[in-house]
């Protein structure tokens, strides 16, 4: 049985729609193979990022381990048992230079993640059973693997350069569940884990490839531990809008990209070769992230004047983040540099600051980074004018 | 008698709508009695779940806003049925009424803007930014 729907009318009845039809059953011809491997490669620089630099990392911290504590085992290698003057990284990704590193204090224990996957195994029931726990070996499953090394990568962005080790800031575990459902084409966050479906391998081939969305599925924690935007409508899209900033900024500081070669996509590679597009959404051009016969076009707004009045989506939240998102995008990219370390650092304070309350809306929250801008750069700062462009060029007034 | 469920939100905000007509079904009796035993009215807000699906359910008279994890028991034999029967339409959001009175606007706008001007400037962008042209 399949629930792929017919394109409506197929603008070119060539290879694409005969593709998508053979896939549906299971063949898929030798050519498209080789073009899907091929796109595989390309879309997941991120997850390989992440691979690659735990890789690095993985050798320092066996000899650690094993040096240290002889008879310790590696998930029990904990910030409690971590030896004094140790540098931080236990676990997670963080190269000799890489980008945004904070320099902790030595007598600091360093934080390191908890990092806990549970596989669904198929069915929609939470948390399924427990695969993967913190400092243990890959299991050779990509879905756990990506959510485990993805999680490093957040964890890292936020401890790392804001200082908040995990969701909550005191290091709580991070949980995540993988396999949820029968191809189940989303990822969630459901109050306390991270929930991810593989995808129905016609539009989507899994979540847990795309960094971004590992990213802001984290950020959904964080923001509920925070500023709370309630997720309805104007603020409803702000906190979407907020885990779009985190999860492309996670895969920047993962990267080691700066606001000029960053793509500024969430969910690159989360559709299958079959779709026309490169991702979820655009931050920096919304409504350009895919134009596709059967998924029709992105319909992100990038101005305020097209915002989208809806019920569906709990009033648009995933719609109209769009204009926040390309404020936040046009201001970093008119800093130059790395994002992570002038706006987002604006956004963290903005989000952590305690000033804006669960129904604000766009103007609101503008107001809100302006005067987070201005508190840490400066009235006069280039990121306090950053900021304002931002927000004007997508028609929304911060002050 | 006509069932329609449409599924929004997801991370990626793709609206799904899938559609039954009854009669059309080879048991429409199972699918009245389903319908008729559902609780429409006692579908309280559910707690909002970042990007978790939420579903609307419509047979009129009935209408049924609920969140995924609302989507258990009848209402979850309901949905399944549903999408095993029927294929489902994407829709961008308000597909329906979107498209037309965007379409509207420009006109109007255009018109404004260009007030006097030739007919054949009608359709033109509602908007001077030029990244915005309306699709050929």
């Amino acid at each position: 049985m399949t629930r792929m729907p017919q394109p409506p009318a197929p603008r070119d009845p060539d290879a694409r729609t005969f593709a998508r039809a053979r896939a549906r059953a299971g063949i898929v011809p030798p050519y498209l193979l080789l073009r899907i491997a091929a796109a595989e490669e390309h879309y997941d620089v991120a997850a390989d990022a992440a691979r690659r630099s735990l890789l690095r990392d993985e050798p320092m911290r066996e000899l650690r381990v094993e040096g240290a504590h002889p008879g310790l085992l590696p998930h029990e290698h904990t910030r409690s048992t971590t030896l004094e003057g140790e540098r931080p990284g236990g676990a997670v990704a963080e190269g000799e230079g890489a980008p945004g590193a904070a320099d902790h204090g030595v007598a600091a224990p360093a934080p390191a993640p908890d990092r806990r996957i549970s596989d669904a195994e198929g069915a929609e029931s939470l948390p399924g059973r427990l695969v993967r726990t913190e400092g243990r070996p890959p299991t050779g499953d990509e879905a756990v693997d990506d959510a485990y090394d993805g999680l490093g990568e957040v964890w890292a962005l936020f401890e790392r350069v804001y200082g908040r080790d995990a969701i909550d800031g005191e290091g709580a575990p991070l949980e995540a569940t993988v396999h949820f459902g029968d191809r189940y084409d989303n990822a969630f966050w459901d109050g306390e884990r991270m929930v991810f479906g593989d995808g129905d391998g016609e539009v989507f081939r899994g979540f847990t490839q795309s960094l971004s969305v590992i990213g802001h599925e984290l950020a959904h924690g964080v923001t509920e531990l925070t500023a709370r935007l309630r997720y309805r409508d104007q603020s409803g899209a702000l906190n979407e809008h907020v885990s779009d900033v985190f999860g492309a900024l996670t895969e920047q500081y993962a990267m080691g990209q700066d606001a000029d070669a960053a793509t500024w996509l969430i969910g690159e590679g989360v559709f299958t070769e079959l779709v026309q597009g490169r991702a979820l959404r655009s931050m920096l051009e919304p409504g350009t992230a895919y134009d596709d016969d059967v998924l029709g076009r992105d319909p992100q707004p990038a101005h305020l004047r097209d915002y989208i009045e809806t019920d569906a989506d709990n009033g648009g939240v995933h719609l109209n983040s769009g204009i926040p998102n390309r404020a936040f995008a046009l201001a970093a990219v008119e800093l130059g540099g790395f994002a992570w370390e002038h706006v987002g650092r604006i956004w963290y304070d903005t989000l952590t600051g305690g000033t804006l309350r669960p129904n604000d809306g766009f103007t609101a929250f503008a107001a809100a980074t302006l005067a987070a801008a201005r508190d840490r750069y400066g009235e006069g700062s280039r990121e306090a004018a950053a900021v304002a462009n931002g927000w004007n060029a997508v028609g929304v007034e911060a002050e | 008698m006509e069932v329609e469920v449409v599924r929004s939100g997801g991370i990626a905000g793709l609206r799904l709508t899938w559609t039954v007509e009854v009669e059309d079904q080879p048991d429409p009796e199972e699918w009245v009695l389903l319908v008729e035993r559902l609780p429409w009215s006692e579908t309280p807000p559910g707690p909002p779940e970042p990007d978790r699906y939420t579903y609307r359910i419509r047979c009129e008279p009935h209408e049924a806003t609920l969140a995924e994890r609302q989507v258990t028991g009848p209402w979850r034999d309901l949905v399944d049925r549903v999408r095993d029967v029927a294929e489902p339409e994407r829709g961008r959001p308000d597909a329906a009424g979107r498209a037309a009175p965007e379409a509207e606007n420009e006109a109007e706008n255009g018109a404004e803007a260009k007030t006097g001007s030739a007919p054949e400037n009608a359709p033109a962008p509602a908007t001077t930014d030029p990244e915005r042209s309306p699709d050929a």
